[in-house]
């Protein structure tokens, strides 16, 4: 796939025009073959491309992002269509009457939208298995997960579909699909970009973010997306890593990256950290019933089974409980904040998923010895850290011909800038790199777990 | 190799094991107190859902029981 900027640019000097640019991706997502996307939007996507194309024919520059197509999750307000979060409970909702920030700040900057996107039911899950629409194809190898919730996002841009997409992730929505598919995906430190517009999941960890197959995509997005114009050169990061548990559930090839990413960087350990994870999961689960406890008391049985039973289960949490989780929540970050300072760090290595993408037929990974479901499970590594509220940067280890791998670069509050310097590091070392799919013979990694 | 510089015995990062669980806290553990805690919202948990709720309410259960402090949960 082209970059994003690369497009841009043709398009900004007349090269190319953002209508052929936007038939071409309308295209390749009609014929798509993993699941990912849907609902197109040719009608809104080839007017916005007209505009783009009018606007160079005047000589005015129509943005960083001139006529570039892209496609968002299917939670994301688009004026005119039902959000349906990916759920038939939400097929007879009222349109939006109008566009997320987020997309309205990307049209602002010549975006063209052309896609809504698979996910989890109301982004409950790390897999893309979705009753309604059918569950993602990873593009690596398509008898195996794309990962999730935002899966149908990672793969349009792993397939070479798009060149970036939006995703939401709560609880590692963004990491985990970026790390099985390959790709660049960023969190970032919790509510630094718009959600209005976008449906709920669990507002204490609610974010949203880009994909992309490349690192300067990526930040040019998210300082369009963010409204920060700083783009001077990058300092280099003092790094570290993080130890505990995630050094217990990796792959060997990420255990290696980190060892040589971080060289003599200290090594940290949160010793609640168990507890981060467990009062994550509960916070998000009693915020996810109480969301949805009007609608489950109504219409439960049009929830995604799988779904439906989780958020129920979470709207008969304790509201002690919850309180109690988020009295930790409050203290870990605080706590988070004096480590990074105590300790002189910038960034923090850590793997984003615990292995490579599982397959579809057996969705089961292996955490701690045992095999757990990847649906619940895959967000092992990335719940602690949207539990911190930190920002954190996907990044896949370079290693073409295997399945993907990605690892999480974790800044502190606001150090967005840290983690892009950490990965241009990194990419200019060798270690990290997106790869296209094509290269790999699935039989060779059926039996690839860890 | 990397240095271990904060464990569970190194400050800045105090443990907080302190909290407990309490009645207050405490989660639906049958079909009864389930369908009693949804009734306390004035609705009920259609029947095909039980099965698939309760194995969720002790997935939740052994994530209290770790947030507790449970460490072997």
């Amino acid at each position: 796939m082209i970059a994003a900027l690369e497009q841009a640019a043709a398009v900004r000097a007349g090269r190319v025009r953002a209508v052929d640019l936007a038939q071409t991706a309308l295209s390749r997502l009609a014929a798509d073959r993993h699941v990912a996307v849907t609902r197109l939007l040719p009608a809104r996507a080839l007017d916005e491309a007209a505009r783009i194309d009018a606007q160079v024919a005047h000589g005015i520059d129509p943005g960083p992002l001139a006529g570039v197509p892209y496609g968002v999750k299917d939670l994301f307000d688009v004026a005119g269509e039902v959000t349906t979060a990916g759920s038939a409970v939400r097929t007879h909702a009222a349109p939006a009457t109008s566009d997320a920030v987020a997309i309205t700040r990307l049209r602002d900057a010549g975006a063209v939208l052309v896609a809504t996107l698979n996910m989890d039911e109301f982004a409950y899950g790390f897999a893309t298995i979705n009753a309604h629409h059918g569950t993602t194809r990873n593009p690596h190898d398509p008898t195996r997960l794309a990962g999730g919730s935002s899966g149908g996002s990672a793969a349009v841009v792993a397939a070479g579909h798009l060149a970036f997409a939006l995703g939401s992730d709560t609880n590692g929505s963004i990491r985990v699909p970026a790390s099985l598919c390959g790709l660049y995906g960023l969190k970032p430190t919790h509510a630094d970009l718009p959600l209005d517009g976008t449906f709920p999941f669990a507002h204490s960890f609610d974010d949203i973010g880009p994909f992309t197959d490349n690192l300067a995509d990526l930040r040019a997005i998210w300082m369009i997306l963010s409204g920060d114009a700083d783009a001077a050169p990058l300092a280099p990061p003092r790094v570290g890593m993080l130890g505990g548990r995630f050094a217990e559930n990796l792959n060997p090839a990420q255990r290696m990256a980190i060892a040589a990413v971080v060289g003599q960087g200290p090594c940290l350990t949160l010793p609640d950290l168990a507890r981060y994870r467990s009062a994550a999961f509960l916070i998000t689960a009693y915020e996810g019933g109480a969301l949805h406890r009007a609608d489950l008391a109504r219409v439960a049985m049009e929830y995604d089974p799988a779904v439906r039973d989780r958020l129920i289960a979470g709207s008969l949490l304790p509201r002690a409980l919850y309180d109690a989780a988020q009295a930790l929540r409050a203290q870990a970050r605080a706590d988070i904040d004096a480590l990074f300072e105590a300790q002189g760090v910038d960034v923090l290595v850590a793997p984003a998923a615990p292995c490579v993408a599982p397959l579809i037929a057996d969705p089961r990974i292996l955490i701690d010895g045992a095999m757990m479901p990847a649906r619940a499970d895959l967000g092992i590594h990335t719940q602690p850290i949207t539990f911190l509220g930190l920002p954190a940067l996907c990044v896949p280890l370079a290693r073409p011909g295997q399945l993907p791998l990605g690892l999480q670069l974790i800044g502190r509050r606001h150090g967005e800038t840290a983690l892009f310097a950490c990965a241009q590091m990194l990419e200019e070392q060798g270690v990290v790199g997106a790869t296209a799919p094509g290269a790999l013979a699935p039989q060779e990694f059926a039996g690839e777990r860890q | 190799m990397a240095a271990i510089i904060a464990t569970d015995m190194a400050d800045p990062v105090p443990n907080h094991r302190a909290a407990a669980p309490h009645d207050a806290q405490a989660l639906p553990r049958t079909e009864a107190e389930a369908q009693a805690r949804a009734g306390q919202d004035g609705w009920q948990i259609p029947a095909p859902c039980l099965p698939g709720v309760m194995a969720n309410l002790a997935l939740l259960a052994r994530h209290a029981a770790i947030f507790a402090g449970d460490d072997h949960a």
